[in-house]
C-alpha cells in the first residue's frame, strides 16, 4: 500500500476504505461470523476458534494503524532508494519497516489491547471453562466473559471474582496503552 | 446423541419449581391508572431461560387486556434474574432453582408458576459414558468435572487468546501496509 501500490491511489484508497469499514463493524458480528464458520466446519468452541475470530476482528485495526505509521515515512526516502537501485521489497522490509518500526510495535500493542478486552467476539467461539487450556482445541475462559458470567451470579463471593477480573483486565489494558504511548512518544 | 437411562430417574428426582420473584417495589414507572380509564406504564422481567418462552406467551396475553402497559422480557439465566431483582434492576425475576435462605433474607419473595424437569442427555461418544452408566447419577452424587477456582484460568486464557490472535493477524496482514 505504501511501496508497491504507491502510484495506484484509487486502489489504495479503496483498500483503506474497506479496512475502515471493517474497523467499524461491531465485534458481535465477527463473533456471529466465527460461530457460523464453526458450525459449517464442525468445530466446537475452542481457543483456536476464538483466536481465528479475534484475529479477524483486529486485522483492520492492525492494518490501518501500521498504514498510518508508514504514511509518516518521507516520500523522498522511497525516491532516493529507488534511484540508488533498491528493489521494492528491499525498500519495504529494510527501509520502511525499520523507519516505522516503533509505529508497527504500537499498532501491535493496540491490537493486542483490543483483543484482550473484547467480549462479544469470543462469546460464541471460545466457550468457557474453569480449567486452564492445555491445547488449542480446548475451550478457554477469558477475562471479559469471566466478568459477564460471574457478575450475573447472586452469590457475593462469585461477584467478587468478577470485580477482580475487571481490575486485572483494566490493569492489563492500562499497561498496554501506556507502553504503546511510550513507544509512540519515543518515535516522535 | 442418545438420551441416557437417567432420564426416568431424574425426570422425577430433579423436578423443579421455577418461581417468579417479585421485587419489593414496582419501578417508578409501574402500572398506574391513567387520568382517563386504562392503566398504563412499563415493567421489566429478566431471568431463567427455562421460563422465558412461557413468560413471552403470558405477556402476549397480558397485552391483549392491557395494551398501554409495556412489558420488557429478557432471558439471562436464573442467577441474573435473582441478581437483577434483588438489586431492583427489574420488577420481576424468573427463577428456576431453589431459593437459598440468604436470598430469602435479602427480601426475595416467590411464587411457583410452572413445573419443569431437567433431563440429562448423554453423548454416545462421551469418554465418561461407561463410568456414568455404571455409577448412575443422582442429585446427591452428581458428576462434577473441573474445579471452580479463582480467575487465573481467565487471565491465562485471555493472554493465550490475545497473543495468538495478534500473532495470527500480524502474520496474515502485517506485510500488507508495507507493500
Amino acid at each position: 500500500m505504501n511501496v508497491y501500490l504507491v502510484k495506484h491511489h484509487s486502489l489504495v484508497n479503496a483498500i483503506r476504505f474497506v479496512f475502515d469499514v471493517l474497523w467499524g463493524v461491531p465485534s458481535i458480528v465477527y463473533g456471529a461470523f466465527g460461530f457460523i464458520l464453526m458450525v459449517f466446519l464442525g468445530v466446537r468452541a475452542s481457543l483456536l476458534a476464538g483466536i481465528i475470530t479475534v484475529s479477524l476482528f483486529i486485522v483492520p485495526i492492525m492494518v490501518r494503524a501500521i498504514d498510518e505509521s508508514l504514511k509518516s515515512v518521507p516520500r523522498g526516502l522511497l525516491e532516493s532508494a529507488l534511484s540508488l537501485g533498491s528493489t521494492r521489497s528491499e525498500i519495504s522490509y529494510r527501509i520502511f519497516s525499520r523507519e516505522a518500526f516503533q509505529g508497527i510495535i504500537t499498532a501491535i500493542l493496540l491490537s493486542f489491547g483490543r483483543a484482550i478486552g473484547d467480549a462479544a467476539s469470543v462469546l460464541f467461539t471460545t466457550g468457557y471453562t474453569d480449567r486452564i487450556p492445555t491445547s488449542l482445541m480446548e475451550p478457554s475462559a477469558t477475562l471479559p466473559l469471566s466478568i459477564f458470567f460471574q457478575l450475573s451470579s447472586p452469590i457475593e463471593a462469585v461477584q467478587d471474582r468478577a470485580y477482580a477480573s475487571a481490575t486485572v483486565l483494566i490493569s492489563m489494558v492500562l499497561v498496554i496503552s501506556l507502553l504503546s504511548r511510550f513507544i509512540g512518544n519515543r518515535r516522535n | 446423541m442418545e438420551t441416557s437411562i437417567f432420564k426416568r430417574i431424574l425426570a422425577g428426582a430433579f423436578l423443579l419449581l421455577p418461581g417468579v420473584f417479585f421485587s419489593i417495589q414496582f419501578s417508578c414507572q409501574g402500572p398506574q391508572k391513567k387520568s382517563g380509564d386504562r392503566p398504563h406504564g412499563t415493567f421489566s422481567i429478566s431471568g431463567a431461560f427455562a421460563l422465558y418462552p412461557l413468560t413471552v406467551k403470558w405477556v402476549e396475553e397480558f397485552r391483549k387486556d392491557y395494551p398501554d402497559i409495556q412489558v420488557d422480557v429478557s432471558a439471562g439465566g436464573a442467577g441474573k434474574g435473582m441478581a437483577d431483582v434483588l438489586a431492583n434492576m427489574v420488577d420481576l425475576g424468573m427463577f428456576s432453582r431453589e431459593v437459598t435462605p440468604a436470598e430469602l433474607e435479602k427480601g426475595a419473595w416467590y411464587i411457583a408458576v410452572a413445573k419443569d424437569a431437567v433431563v440429562p442427555t448423554l453423548n454416545s461418544a462421551n469418554p465418561f459414558k461407561e463410568q456414568l452408566l455404571s455409577k448412575g447419577l443422582s442429585r446427591e452424587r452428581g458428576f462434577y468435572f473441573g474445579e471452580e477456582g479463582g480467575i487465573l484460568n481467565a487471565i491465562i486464557g485471555s493472554i493465550y487468546l490475545s497473543l495468538g490472535a495478534t500473532f495470527l493477524a500480524f502474520i496474515i496482514v502485517g506485510p500488507l501496509p508495507c507493500t
